[in-house]
């Protein structure tokens, strides 16, 4: 609704009115005075006209008497003649203006008594002049008046002088009693309005203090009301001004939530900056640069907003989680300020973080019975107590080791490859616990593997990351314990190898499709292996430890994402085809070749070159033989960040070092974007003897 | 409103095209579609429309780089960013170079028209 325009001044309408009556009342005094000095001025001028007749009709009469004793005498007459004539008309044009000031007076509204009965007197004295008048017109049209025509005018001056000064000398008393009672009137108008002019003063003081009582009454009324509520709320609050300084209202609380140390006008984004994680900073940076952004709606503002449950790190050092709420404050068409609001949503996250530890823990457990279910508990077994032995072996490796940097080092490599080993394996049986403790004990590894400066401090964490391993280990062999008291099914019989190819078969294709699910990429696997091979344990725990290795390999670096896929013509679907096979001479063959990139010399030169794990000239130098062959050594990885399934370089190392030691050989063939095969050979002696 | 759209599918262009016929955007012309960035600037030049859906990914000139151009260019337009990419990082950036709002692919339709309503409040 359109406001009425009256309400424009608000509550100084009344003070504005009273100042306009003044400045009217004002002007309208002044305006009085200059009337007033100007009839004063013209009563004056009247007064002193009156006066003036007196003394032409004294200068007529001596004039008149000095030309007759002249005529008489014979003596010159022209100075005497000269007076008549300039008393004469001097005495008839101050009638002339006496009569037009009394008629000008009359018509100004101020025609009192005074001014008609001078009127009177003037109308009188005409009539007696009137005939001195017209005797001294006719003398002066004399060419020589004689003696006898002086006598006339004489007589009549004689006659008429004494009277005309007395009637001019009435006039002026009676324009001087006017003149007086004239400007009586003018003083009290005048009083009368400057009376006026003071009460209205007065009138504005009093409004002027009362405006101002009651407009203070209100500001300390919603200063009190504005403390109460912000001693009393929980949440920070504060207004934040576009150089990104605190304001001077703020809640309680807020200082204790933040920094006890901070004060209004403190810089909010520098002192942010010092208590947030580091890779916050940025984001928060820029968000802070569109806050100020009139055009960007609140809705977004939500979206966008980096300081959420923020990690928040005061000065006493305990880390609070930290809600920040940002609300443009506009003036017209400006964000001028932002309104924040601080939530403490420390127990919130806390206890978010405990459930979904909890949940993450009975998940695990849920998931390792789920896997012992779905795997021959004799293969679990096996499992187990292979890693367990390893992991033995480790500890007694740790706690044996030279304690100098190369031989840590050679040792941390050593722990890396053979940890590696059991994460595969236990990938393969899906046992997702222990697979992520290991994946954690690696990254414990990662750091130390390059140092030859390694000191037995450096060591600890890896034995405490050791210990996590175990007890994930642990953890299955209880599932193991408490499912063993349920258990009344059939024992398969110890050293069924013919079912423990095909549970070994089946573990890598579920890996496989894991695998590829996980990194949103589409694959099958061909499995193919004769029923009839019969092969001892020995080889089964080879086959155990490299297929994970060489399938996940394929996976991860054969196989492109469905869209490349599609895009180069091929099946959105990558085939990875593991064979194992013997020929006519007894040679064991087993091959896992995926229809994906295939291996590139040169992509692998740049990738190594821009990981880092050459130089550029080192990768440059190399013939593409020789680069090929760096993927088998630890630490050689064509993926920049290690994630769960590959990145670290160790999977075809240890397949490297398991065919090495078995006296096998390994081939690999390719061709680009068309496949990548990797063959192993076991010769007859090698794996039947084993 | 004049609104033109921006984005390398064919198949988002007409499905924007076909949702901002919803009676709740009011009148709304169709001034132009554009497959990629050049061809947004082309358009914007001549056509002089007042609310832009942006994809970021596209041929030739990409949507960050367009979104600086066409602040420039038409700085009272509406650019409503459409992209898959759904980062804070790139939001922000988006914000920063004039853009005033983001939706994410694949959106739902009653999405987008929240989202074209909010920016022409």
């Amino acid at each position: 609704m359109r406001k009425p325009k009256a309400s424009k001044l608000g509550k100084y309408r009344d003070l504005v009115l009273a100042i306009t009556i003044f400045l009217f009342l004002d002007m309208g005094v002044l305006a009085f005075n200059y009337y007033t000095s100007r009839l004063i001025a013209a009563d004056t001028a009247r007064i002193n006209t009156a006066g003036e007749l007196r003394m032409y009709s004294q200068q007529l009469a001596k004039a008149v008497l000095t030309l007759n004793y002249e005529l008489a005498n014979q003596q010159p007459t022209q100075t005497s003649l000269a007076q008549i004539s300039e008393s004469h008309q001097a005495f008839s044009e101050a009638i002339e203006r006496l009569k037009s000031g009394l008629r000008e007076a009359a018509g100004e509204g101020f025609s009192t008594a005074a001014n008609s009965e001078a009127m009177e007197q003037l109308e009188e004295l005409e009539r007696t002049w009137a005939p001195l008048g017209r005797e001294a017109v006719t003398l002066l049209g004399m060419k020589e008046p004689g003696v006898n025509d002086v006598t006339s005018i004489a007589n009549l001056v004689f006659a008429r002088n004494v009277r005309l000064m007395q009637l001019a000398g009435d006039l002026t008393e009676t324009l001087e009693s006017s003149a007086l009672e004239r400007s009586s009137t003018l003083q009290t108008i005048q009083l009368i309005a400057i009376g006026l002019a003071f009460l209205n003063f007065i009138f504005i003081i009093f409004k002027f203090v009362r405006s101002l009582q009651a407009s203070d009454r209100i500001a300390e009324e919603a200063r009190r009301e504005t403390t109460r509520i912000l001693e009393t709320v929980q949440e920070g609050l504060f207004l934040v001004d576009r150089e990104g300084r605190i304001g001077h209202q703020h809640s309680q609380t807020l200082f204790d939530m933040l920094d006890k140390a901070l004060v209004p006008g403190d810089n909010v984004l520098a002192f942010l900056m010092e208590r947030i994680e580091e890779k916050h900073r940025e984001s928060v940076k820029d968000f802070f640069d569109v806050l100020f952004n009139k055009k960007v709606k609140p809705s977004l503002l939500k979206q966008l907003n980096p300081l959420q449950e923020i990690a928040f790190v005061p000065q006493d050092g305990k880390t609070r989680y930290l809600n920040f709420e940002f609300d443009q404050v506009k003036s017209g068409d400006q964000v001028e300020q932002l309104l924040v609001t601080v939530f403490d949503v420390t127990e919130k996250v806390t206890l978010a973080r405990d459930l979904a530890h909890a949940e993450q823990r009975v998940k695990t457990e849920v998931d390792a019975l789920l896997a012992l279910l779905d795997h021959d508990p004799a293969t679990v077994d096996s499992f187990l107590r292979g890693a367990e032995a390893r992991l033995a072996s480790i500890n007694s490796q740790l706690a044996s080791v030279r304690p100098e940097g190369p031989a840590y080092r050679k040792l941390v490599n050593v722990v890396a490859r053979d940890v590696h080993g059991v994460k595969g394996e236990a990938a393969a049986l899906g046992l997702r616990a222990i697979e992520m403790e290991i994946h954690k004990f690696e990254s414990t590894l990662a750091p130390l593997r390059n140092r030859d400066d390694l000191t037995g401090d450096d060591l600890i964490p890896v034995a405490v990351a050791m210990n996590d391993v175990h007890e994930a280990t642990a953890k299955v062999w209880q599932v193991i314990e408490r499912v063993q008291h349920y258990a009344n099914g059939e024992k398969r019989a110890a050293g069924d190898t013919d079912s423990e190819l095909r549970e070994l078969m089946s573990q890598i294709e579920h890996l496989t499709l894991r695998i590829a699910s996980d990194l949103n990429k589409k694959a099958k696997i061909e499995i193919a292996a004769p029923p009839e091979l019969k092969l001892p344990g020995s080889v089964l725990a080879f086959l155990r430890t490299t297929l994970p290795q060489l399938v996940r390999n394929a996976v991860v670096h054969g196989i492109e994402p469905a869209e490349e896929r599609q895009r180069q013509g091929k099946p959105q679907e990558g085939t990875i085809s593991c064979m194992i096979t013997c020929d006519a001479e007894g040679t064991l063959l087993i091959s896992v070749q995926d229809d994906g990139y295939g291996l590139s010399p040169q992509a692998l030169r740049q990738t190594f070159a821009e990981n880092g794990t050459l130089s550029a000239e080192e990768a440059a130098s190399l013939s593409d033989e020789q680069i090929v062959a760096k993927i088998f050594q630890p630490g050689f990885s064509a993926i920049a960040e290690p994630g769960i399934h590959a990145g670290r370089g160790d999977g075809l190392a240890l397949v490297h070092d398991m065919i090495s030691r078995w006296g096998g050989t390994l081939k690999i063939s390719s061709r680009p974007n068309t496949y990548t095969r990797f063959s192993l050979q076991l010769d007859k002696e090698a794996w039947q003897c084993a | 409103m004049r609104l033109m759209i921006v984005d390398d599918s064919m198949i988002i262009r007409n499905r924007i095209a076909v949702l901002a016929n919803n009676p709740r955007l009011g009148k709304v012309d169709i001034v132009g579609l554009a497959g990629d960035g050049e061809q947004a600037l082309a358009l914007a030049k001549s056509k002089r429309p007042d609310v832009i859906t942006m994809d970021l990914t596209m041929p030739k000139l990409d949507g960050e780089a367009c979104i600086s151009e066409l602040a420039k260019l038409l700085p009272d337009a509406h650019i409503l960013v459409v992209s898959a990419l759904s980062d804070r990082a790139t939001a922000l950036r988006a914000i920063r170079n004039g853009a005033h709002g983001f939706l994410l692919k694949p959106f739902r339709d009653e999405d987008l028209l929240n989202s074209l309503v909010e920016l022409c409040k």
